[in-house]
């Protein structure tokens, strides 16, 4: 099972945690200072791009029934390649090494060129069209961009070219964040809030419009490199910030219709997600729109929120229901093997006991907590970095345990079959 | 009425027993589960038995493929089955975890096998069948399962 993504994601959650304890107020200065790039890449190209390249290979075939050719060593091929190259990159934004600065978008863009194109193949394949197939490949496409517009991004830095850099930033963040995040987020939402809570659908028009909103906002990013003056970015950024927030009232409202009452930590991570969303919109909005030019500091808390509170409590909530599912598909399958129809492996439930879930899902929103209240007293942006290392690593440990119990449990099921035959 | 609009339906219809079952689990009202519990596993057993001897060989015959789609979702179907037992054995032993996990797992289990065959199966079936004729059948078949 390609795991091994979820098992790093965390990790870089604590490195970016870290920084943020080490450096302190000062990443909140300007998004150009070394750290507060370090920072942002290793939530970024660190714990977002492990995290939701793993719940693609496993969302795909389950979803929308593409077959990902030998998803295990393309995940071991690309993995290492995404580990690596955060690594590097995230030193090579501190130390300011050329070398760094050249090596790591090599990795990113073998790694980022391999895992598109496996996984547009097993697209391709599929006949029936839907929302949620046209936001997969669109959002692949938006991470080749993003993938590409770093890299020439990182070699200008590492070479010394002299480019437009406010301008390629700003279209490198609108791909990542609202090409490849946001579409992907909108994507997996068409399926999983229905799905898990019971809700009805998404709007249908709104399922098939918003991608489009997005790439029509991207493609009007790139006038920017030619047209002078940044009311281009500006004005984008707000269209992104529109956009995201539909998105998030929609699904507020969608889950406040929810057939199922029930609520679980996934179901708390996706609406906290759709918080902070609306939370960082407000923050980011207010700043741009009232003085229409870049101020660092706000921008950035909004940043964080968007990042922490809409992106990783979204991809956390998604994890504890992935690795929980998947295990027990492969041991229901492993138990009809060896043990034969009738018998049943655990259930879900005993994979990641959900009160550690839910513990470290608290502790992920008070950390949220702290950086709202860091807009008034930067400060507070070390404890939040404290904090976050503590919550990643709890999330770490928690996903850690539920593979150790699948090994747990397939270790038990091989030794009642052979009891059984003896 | 085209095979998607009716089976969605009649999907939509198990969602809601489902429901049913879970909050009066979570209540510890153990009659009342039982019977929720027995009403949903009727009906969607009644959904599987019209698939699996009407629809599925009506594709199957159709498009020439016994080895495509349907046994995939004849497989989750038989996964499906083996965790109501769980949960039916967990209503009578009163153990609400042992309950709550099986439920969930199914829930997951049987939204996704949902989704697939929104998604993808019958509109394949209405593609290769004639949509009012097959829905005639498969209504004759829950009906007949309903009654019983």
């Amino acid at each position: 099972m390609p795991y091994r993504f979820f098992l790093t994601a965390p990790w870089f959650g604590v490195a970016a945690g870290l920084l943020l304890l080490i450096y302190g107020k000062s990443v909140l200065v300007t998004r150009w200072a070394p750290e507060t790039l370090a920072v942002t890449h290793l939530i970024t190209a660190g714990f977002m791009l492990q995290a939701m390249c793993g719940a693609l290979l496993q969302f795909i075939p389950v979803t929308v029934g593409g077959n990902v050719a030998n998803p295990i060593r393309l995940a071991s091929f690309v993995h290492p390649l995404f580990v690596v190259g955060s690594l590097i990159l995230a030193g090579g934004f501190l130390s300011g090494q050329s070398v760094l600065l050249i090596v790591a978008p090599s990795l990113f863009v073998l790694g980022g060129a391999t895992f598109v194109i496996a996984l547009f193949a097993a697209l391709r394949r599929i006949t029936v069209s839907n929302p949620t197939l046209t936001a997969l490949k669109l959002s692949l496409l938006a991470l080749a961009l993003t993938v590409v517009f770093g890299s020439v991004l990182s070699l200008s830095l590492g070479l010394s070219w002299s480019l437009q850099l406010l301008e390629l930033t700003a279209v490198h963040v609108g791909l990542g964040l609202a090409g490849w995040g946001l579409i992907l987020l909108l994507g997996v939402s068409l399926y999983v809030v229905p799905m898990f809570q019971l809700t009805p659908p998404y709007p249908a028009w709104f399922a098939r419009q918003m991608p489009r909103w997005v790439v029509a906002l991207i493609l009007v990013s790139l006038l920017s490199i030619v047209v002078p003056g940044n009311w281009i970015i500006t004005s984008v950024t707000l269209g992104f910030f529109a956009v995201a927030a539909g998105y998030a009232v929609i699904t507020i409202r969608l889950q406040m219709r929810r057939r199922r009452r029930l609520t679980d930590p996934s179901f708390w991570f996706f609406r906290g997600g759709m918080v902070a969303v609306l939370t960082g919109v407000a923050l980011g909005g207010l700043r741009l729109s009232a003085v229409f030019i870049d101020l660092d500091a706000p921008l950035l808390l909004s940043t964080g929120v968007l990042l922490l509170g809409a992106f990783m409590s979204v991809i956390s909530g998604m994890m504890y229901k992935i690795v929980p599912f998947i295990n027990w598909l492969h041991l229901q399958r492993l138990t009809q093997e060896l043990v034969g129809f009738g018998s049943m492996p655990p259930n879900m439930r005993l994979m990641i006991p959900e009160v550690q879930a839910r513990r470290q899902m608290l502790m992920h929103f008070l950390v949220l907590l702290v950086i709202l209240l860091a807009v008034w007293w930067p400060a507070l942006v070390q404890l939040a970095g404290l904090m976050l290392m503590v919550s990643s690593a709890w999330l770490g440990i928690n996903l850690l345990g539920g593979v150790r119990r699948y090994v747990d449990f397939s270790k038990q099921i091989r030794a009642d079959a052979s009891a059984k035959e003896s | 009425m085209s095979i998607i609009t009716f089976m969605r339906q009649h999907h939509s219809h198990c969602d809601e027993l489902f429901v049913a079952a879970e909050e009066a689990a979570h209540r510890k009202d153990w009659d009342a589960t039982r019977a929720a519990v027995t009403r949903f596993a009727t009906d969607i057993e009644a959904h599987f038995a019209a698939e699996e001897e009407r629809l599925f060989p009506a594709f199957e015959h159709a498009t020439g493929s016994a080895m495509g789609p349907t046994q995939m979702m004849r497989m989750e179907h038989a996964q499906m089955r083996g965790l109501l037992d769980q949960m039916s054995a967990a209503v009578t032993a009163r153990d609400l975890d042992a309950y709550a996990g099986a439920a969930e797992t199914l829930l997951v289990l049987m939204q996704q096998h949902n989704m697939k065959e929104e998604n993808i199966l019958y509109p394949m079936c209405d593609r290769a069948l004639h949509g009012d004729e097959m829905v005639n059948i498969l209504n004759q078949r829950l009906g007949a399962a309903s009654a019983t």
